[in-house]
């Protein structure tokens, strides 16, 4: 990341601060709830908000929030697929550097 | 064999005797698949974590986050699939070994361990205002930080280590990196804003 990137990363991480803000042992263990009402189109009761501050904070547990949006889709609508065929694609797939 | 289904794993889990068994092998088998789903989902060869095969490391994974789940079983609380929780364990697993793994391979290959942190080098275009950002950034990163959250804050913005490598730097928890971290947020948007600065015009000369 270009120094300049990095000045704007803190910049717009500092722009939203929050007083309060949940840690990420929190944020994990709302993801599992978040994850399944954004898939059903549903709005989750509480904390959505705080939790949805720290995705936008915290570049570790956004990763893993879309990581585990896009299996538990992928789940809902295919079916995780067998192991051997996910075996296949791994084999046979140029892996990113 | 017992009428397994996701839902009733939970409780399945929890038995003893065969219904367990076939509960863990059941909940095994998903764990593997989804191991081998992120695997295939970020692209990550096999050398980014040291296994000889996929295979291998989807059940490495599976098994760690099998003793995880059951150590944690009590705590679910059925706002979500049972699965799903489970999966959120082992995908935190997967992705915080390879950022370890992938940390240590960018310190060996740059250096980064070897030189001296510095913030950031302004470059030759910078305009005036850029540098005025740069320069009351850190004075205040410098002197209005403590010594650990100065640490935490440059080690994750401006060096990009991941929470994972700065809890084990700091000899804490990830919770307690953030902490230090959004108190130093803290710190340097009261600071900022004491002198009048406002942020969002900052940000919109990015644009």
């Amino acid at each position: 990341m270009q120094d300049e990137d990095k000045l704007h990363k803190l910049i717009h991480m500092l722009a939203l601060t929050r007083g309060e803000e949940i840690d990420c042992t929190t944020c994990l263990k709302l993801l599992p709830m978040y994850v399944e009402c954004e898939l059903a189109g549903t709005a989750m009761q509480s904390e959505s908000l705080l939790l949805r501050q720290h995705l936008a904070v915290c570049h570790d547990c956004l990763e893993e929030y879309e990581a585990l949006r896009d299996i538990v889709h992928l789940e809902q609508v295919e079916g995780l697929p067998d192991r051997s065929s996910l075996l296949r694609e791994l084999e046979s797939q140029p892996p990113e550097s | 064999m017992a009428d397994i289904t996701v839902d009733s794993l939970p409780k399945m889990l929890s038995s003893s005797g065969v219904e367990r068994e076939e509960a863990y092998s059941m909940l095994r088998d998903l764990l593997v698949r989804v191991a081998l789903a992120y695997l295939v989902r970020q692209r990550y060869p096999l050398h980014a974590f040291g296994a000889d095969s996929y295979d291998t490391l989807a059940e490495d994974f599976a098994q760690q986050a099998l003793e995880i789940i059951m150590r944690q079983l009590n705590s679910f609380r059925a706002e979500s699939r049972f699965t799903t929780w489970a999966y959120q364990i082992i995908i935190n697993l997967m992705a915080d070994e390879y950022r370890r793994r992938a940390w240590r391979r960018r310190s060996l290959e740059e250096g980064v361990l070897e030189r001296p942190a510095t913030l950031w080098q302004v470059g030759p275009d910078a305009s005036v205002e850029r540098r005025e950002m740069w320069a009351l950034l850190e004075t205040l990163i410098l002197q209005e930080l403590t010594p650990r959250q100065r640490q935490a804050l440059i080690g994750r913005v401006f060096q990009g280590k991941p929470l994972v490598v700065l809890a084990e730097e700091l000899g804490t928890d990830k919770d307690n990196v953030y902490k230090l971290i959004h108190d130093a947020r803290k710190r340097l948007k009261r600071e900022l804003q004491a002198r009048g600065i406002m942020l969002e015009e900052w940000l919109e000369s990015f644009e």
